[in-house]
């Protein structure tokens, strides 16, 4: 039975993370549902969901990984259709629903393909025999499948509406969403790696998809007015940079993400009401900012070169564009330099400990070069379209990004098509009932 | 101007402001409409956009069942009626027409729709000012949404209707246009009754950033809420094209039922009025039976201390009444005459702070501050940069794995309440039309404050007490705060008060008022912390035998209740505390004549002496200020009871913060929420605000309260048209109606 179970790898540190996000987000249920007639049944579907994590991180069994896998998506369901009487939550809730249900297609092919190659059923045992097979069709389509389920997990453009759309739920949901179940595609992607890293289509599919999820989804993120809207935006974001680092094969950063990511993100979600006075951006010249984003890139593959032997594109633009942006917003020498320096040693010190947890793979040059070029084109339209709105591209743009560019639309159709959110509710406002909500109505 | 544009302007004219989350304070959503019968406007809310502002028919049975309501006040004629109530009819803007023709089972709601596609304009219009108000105040609304949704390819989609773009394009570039348009349209022929009903049903349907643009336009002149309209009466006219030109089906019921209200609505209202009449009749049963619970003693029989060793001046806010009889029960345990006042928790001072280009108020909402105290705006801190740096897409990735885990700290501890205690140094400067201000014109402003709180003689101890609440994590906290001063806590101006009342050169001065402050008084700053019911200090030197009488006040009402820290300082707790919930009265007079056992934390004291008012002007002065901020606040309790999805925010969970903090979302859209959230008036099982008018008991003669009401003009509007209910108290301490004169 042990067999079943397993703690190697990344686990333990998943299993940390989940630890503290379930206590932290548990005590903070219990205290928000203090007065609340449903208190109880908020709890257990939380705990559930938390104990189907937990499961999921430690299972070594495709089969208890596919239904732990699975519960958490039905559990979460339940906690989404909290108030089943909101239309846009309900909408919500199905269009995830439907995703979920692809996503968990494309991880069964995947799970049903490997054990076809090599007839066990065992994670531990199957990951070991089939990176010692010749890589054929079979595996590139297990590969490819993977990589689908977790892009889907992960909210990636096209398919990254449900997420903007559940903030719906109660504040606690969101935190457990955002900091916790969101990352399990990265988790999945991480425990499989000898299964879909030696597929060059596998890898580009996943790199090309989540690097333009991240970058269109920061800059759309910047365009939104409310606040639990804009952190799932930058979910969707980060999430895209998680996935872009684990294809390009910086496991340590990507670890790093995971865990870095999730702390600030459930901190974020659990701090939504308090009122802070945040000044916006200042407007600013393009072509400085231009300048010393260069100037940074440069140093810092210089640096990376000469410290590590390779000159880590991707790491190195995203480093640029975090020091440009404290260079231009601090203008004492003395704070830009201290700020600076902390950040790049905590930077430092905290992937040399990740890097300790898992080993990187070599990295295809060509991909990480065309991902470069492609962070580094978002880090300058970013300053274009956010800082110097007096341009009409600028402006234009601007209104487009705070669409979604227009990529939801016909997914929320099809979801009201398939599965209509209003049944009720519409059949009574056609007879001109008035309809009051649950919440109000348990009272009278 | 066509008539439809003058029906507009009279239509956002009457819509009440609402301040944003950092000043958030309560305001009476219907303020606008006080020249007219509460009656009739009752009814007009709940045909233009099903708004209730009673409660319902079962409410009242269930209470008249458990007792709550007396049966002496209740006619067999009323409990008949009660049962007979039928359905009322409606407005249905066209919106809602389409919706109700079309067969739009799987498709998306327009009403729904139309409401979150503005809201979301209005969003973007006030969040990026730089971007899209280029013009400053000038800058339009209209045009800035018209841009938006010419440019918009996603709705066609959504909506699965090509023609959009369109009608989109071809629609009138100017509000006026609009309106000029619109008018042709439909109002060629119909009763002028029927646009100020269309108009106003637009409005309720956007209620929440009509409210917002409205507090906008009030404080720089802009013309945004009128375009709002515009916007919100566009929709409807595109509407009305789209089903005209691909669905005539369709469109032949929405046209005929629409001209029908049109000619119908005035008879609709008139109907309302008359059914909703049994439901006032039980409202006032309701509320009778509730202020019965509120007893007052015989003029012989109150508490009166004649030389007190301590006075103490606190809020009228209903939460100072708990604490203020707790107060005195310590000082007679530690052998310490106290006498408590009751005035605005502003105590007259006009105040406001500058910080940066930041001006905030520390004033009613009604008044503008015109002392200004300038302090430095807080330095940024590490939190404030790390947040940035989480928040901007540039710096966000590797920001949060370099420095995401400076949060767990905080994410394991969670954020303690905070509470503002505001700073004020000795030597500060004090402003007024941006000059220091002389020693003179200080004195007056004290002598003023003085002669509003009724002194007449001074303890050697005087205590100011401010209040304010401690807790975090609340969209909302303001309201928390204090009402008099502008949703701050009351701390600065019982800080600058007491500074200035302690200069002897100032004490000079006052004496030439009239004002003979003894030596050896002197003082004191404090703030009353509402949740815990705990006493901050602000001055230095209290002496202790102070400080201990109001620790035992203190220590007496957390033993009432206790544990009550652990919800100031836990930040998922959504009820901290009740805020003003309960409210049902306002007293002016010697908060002595409260009866020993009468019903506490439910009433704004607000201390009044007749004989000290020789020509009853400050009596006037009462009515329209304190009084019009206790029925704001009533209310806006009221509403939020009565009607919890129009009026009230909706649920503390699902708040969401919007446009640099102009408002909340519940969820992820829809309209901007308007007043008091769920959470503030429900403990979930029962409401804990009673939704009463507000009574207000005066102790004096009739004659005096029927000069001073002649003289409050707004006050004695609210109070004609049943707003607010008016008695007097008489020496018997029984509560008399006026006779009218």
């Amino acid at each position: 039975m042990f067999d079943w179970l397993t703690i190697s790898g990344i686990r333990p540190v998943l299993l940390i993370l989940v630890g503290v996000l379930a206590m932290v987000v548990l005590r903070y249920s219990w205290r928000n549902f203090r007065l609340d007639p449903r208190r109880s049944v908020f709890m257990r579907y939380m705990t559930l969901c938390l104990t189907a994590v937990v499961v999921l991180i430690l299972s070594n069994h495709m089969l208890l990984f596919f239904a732990a896998w699975v519960s958490i998506s039905l559990l979460l369901h339940q906690l989404l259709m909290f108030y089943p009487e909101r239309d846009r939550a309900v909408l919500a809730a199905h269009k995830k629903f439907i995703l979920a249900r692809c996503s968990e297609t494309f991880l069964g092919i995947a799970l049903v393909l490997v054990y076809w190659q090599t007839g066990t059923g065992y994670l531990d045992a199957a990951l070991a025999s089939i990176s010692q097979q010749p890589v054929g069709l079979l595996q590139h389509a297990a590969a490819i499948a993977l990589v689908m389920a977790a892009l889907i997990k992960c909210a990636q453009l096209p398919l990254h509406g449900w997420l903007i759309q559940v903030v719906e739920a109660p504040t606690p949901v969101s935190a457990l969403l955002h900091a916790g179940i969101i990352n399990l595609g990265g988790l999945l992607l991480l425990v499989t790696t000898p299964v879909w890293s030696v597929s060059t289509p596998a890898i580009w599919l996943l790199c090309l998809v989540a690097v333009v999820s991240c970058c269109l989804a920061a800059l759309i993120m910047a365009t939104r007015i409310s606040i639990k809207v804009r952190l799932a935006w930058s979910t969707s974001a980060q999430m895209g940079l998680m996935l872009l680092e684990i294809g390009l094969g910086y496991y340590d950063l990507a670890l790093l993400h995971l865990v870095a990511h999730s702390v600030y993100k459930a901190h974020a979600f659990l701090s939504v009401s308090e009122v802070a006075y945040v000044k916006q951006s200042e407007a600013r010249s393009l072509p400085r900012v231009v300048v010393v984003f260069f100037g940074f890139q440069l140093a810092c593959l210089g640096a990376a070169l000469l410290l590590t032997g390779s000159p880590k594109w991707l790491p190195s633009a995203l480093l640029a564009m975090v020091l440009a942006t404290i260079w231009m917003n601090l203008n004492r020498w003395g704070w830009r330099l201290l700020l600076s320096l902390a950040l790049l040693s905590a930077y430092a010190l905290l992937v040399w400990a990740a890097g300790n947890v898992m080993d990187n793979r070599s990295i295809d040059l060509a991909l990480e070069l065309a991902v470069a070029g492609i962070v580094n084109l978002f880090a300058i339209s970013y300053w274009l379209i956010h800082h110097t709105p007096q341009y009409a591209i600028s402006q234009r743009w601007f209104i487009s990004l705070n669409a979604g560019l227009y990529l939801d639309e016909w997914l929320t159709r099809f979801v009201l098509w398939l599965w209509p959110s209003h049944p009720i509710h519409y059949y009574q406002s056609r007879n001109n009932v008035a309809v009051k909500g649950k919440l109000y109505e348990q009272t009278r | 101007m066509s008539k439809l544009a003058n029906q507009a302007q009279l239509a956002v004219a009457r819509v009440a402001p609402q301040w944003p989350l950092p000043q958030w304070v309560a305001v009476n959503p219907l303020w606008e409409y006080r020249q007219q019968p509460l009656t009739e406007v009752a009814a007009q809310w709940r045909y233009c956009g099903n708004v209730a502002l009673t409660m319902s028919p079962e409410f009242y049975q269930q209470h008249y069942e458990q007792g709550a309501i007396e049966p002496a006040l209740v006619t067999d004629d009323m409990r008949r009626q009660l049962t007979q109530l039928s359905d009322t009819p409606r407005w249905q803007n066209i919106s809602h027409l389409v919706d109700r023709y079309q067969q739009r089972r799987r498709k998306m709601l327009w009403h729904d729709e139309v409401v979150f596609q503005i809201s979301q304009s209005c969003g973007l219009f006030m969040q990026f000012p730089r971007r899209f108000q280029g013009q400053g105040k000038d800058s339009s609304l209209y045009q800035h949404w018209l841009t938006i949704s010419r440019a918009d390819r996603g709705i066609e989609t959504l909506m699965d209707e090509a023609d959009l773009n369109e009608l989109f394009a071809e629609l009138p570039d100017s509000p006026d246009a609009l309106f000029e348009a619109c008018e042709q349209l439909w109002f060629g022929s119909a009763p002028s009754a029927a646009a100020e009903h269309y108009c106003q049903a637009l409005i309720i349907d956007v209620l929440g950033w009509a409210s917002a643009l409205s507090y906008q336009d009030r404080q720089h002149g802009s013309q945004w809420l009128l375009e709002l309209l515009a916007i919100r009466m566009a929709w409807d006219y595109l509407l009305w094209q789209l089903a005209d030109r691909t669905n005539q089906a369709v469109f032949e019921p929405i046209k005929q039922d629409f001209e029908q209200q049109l000619r119908d609505s005035d008879d609709a209202v008139a109907a309302i009025i008359a059914q909703q009449q049994s439901l006032w009749q039980w409202q006032r049963a309701y509320e009778q039976s509730q202020l019965s619970a509120l007893k007052f003693k015989p003029a012989a029989d109150a508490d009166r201390n004649d030389s007190p060793q301590l006075q103490a001046v606190f809020c009228i806010d209903v939460r100072s009444d708990r604490y203020r009889r707790a107060l005195a029960q310590a000082g007679r345990e530690h052998g310490m005459t106290v006498n408590s006042k009751g005035f605005a928790g502003f105590f007259g001072v006009p105040l406001g702070r500058e910080q940066g280009d930041q001006q905030i108020p520390h004033v009613p909402g009604l008044l503008q501050p015109s002392f200004f105290v300038r302090q430095q705006s807080p330095d940024k801190s590490f939190k404030d940069l790390l947040s940035r740096s989480f928040n901007s897409p540039a710096s966000m990735f590797t920001g949060v794995e370099a420095l995401g885990l400076a949060k767990l700290g905080e994410l394991l501890k969670g954020i303690k309440g905070s509470l503002d205690t505001a700073q004020f140094d000795a030597d500060a400067e004090i402003y007024h039309n941006g000059r220091a201000v002389t020693c003179e014109q200080l004195a007056e402003l004290c002598a003023q404050a003085l002669t509003g709180m009724q002194f007449t003689q001074f303890a050697e101890h005087v205590v100011l007490v401010g209040h304010g609440a401690k807790h975090s994590n609340n969209a909302q906290r303001a309201g928390m705060n204090c009402g008099a001063c502008g949703g701050q806590t009351g701390a600065l101006s019982a800080r600058v008060l007491c500074h200035l009342l302690n200069q002897s050169a100032i004490r000079q001065r006052l004496s030439e008022h009239g004002f003979a402050i003894p030596q050896a008084t002197q003082f004191y700053a404090a703030l009353h912390e509402t949740v815990t019911d705990d006493i901050v200090w602000l001055s230095e030197d209290v002496p202790a035998q102070v400080k201990q009488t109001f620790a035992s006040a203190s220590a007496q009402l957390q033993q009432q209740q206790p544990n009550r820290a652990t919800r100031a300082n836990h930040w998922a707790e959504l009820r901290p505390e009740w805020g003003l919930a309960g409210n049902q009265a306002l007293f002016f007079g010697n908060a002595g004549r409260l009866a020993d056992d009468a019903v506490q934390g439910r009433s704004f004291l607000h201390d009044y002496d007749e004989a000290l008012d020789a020509d009853g002007s400050l009596l006037t002065a009462l009515l329209s200020a304190p009084g019009l901020v206790a029925n704001w606040i009533n209310w806006q309790y009221y509403t939020a009871v009565t009607d919890p999805q129009r009026m009230g925010s909706g649920n503390k969970l699902l708040h969401n913060r919007v446009a640099n903090d102009i408002g909340v979302f519940e969820g992820n859209g829809g309209d901007l929420r308007l007043g008091l959230a769920w959470q503030s008036v429900h403990d979930g099982s029962d409401y804990v605000h009673k939704p009463v008018r507000l009574s207000v008991i005066i102790e004096a003669s009739e004659p005096r309260i029927h000069k001073a009401l002649a003289q409050a003009g707004d006050f004695n509007q609210l109070y004609q048209n049943q707003w607010i209910d008016v008695y007097r108290l008489n020496p018997r301490g029984e509560l008399c109606r006026l006779q009218h004169q």
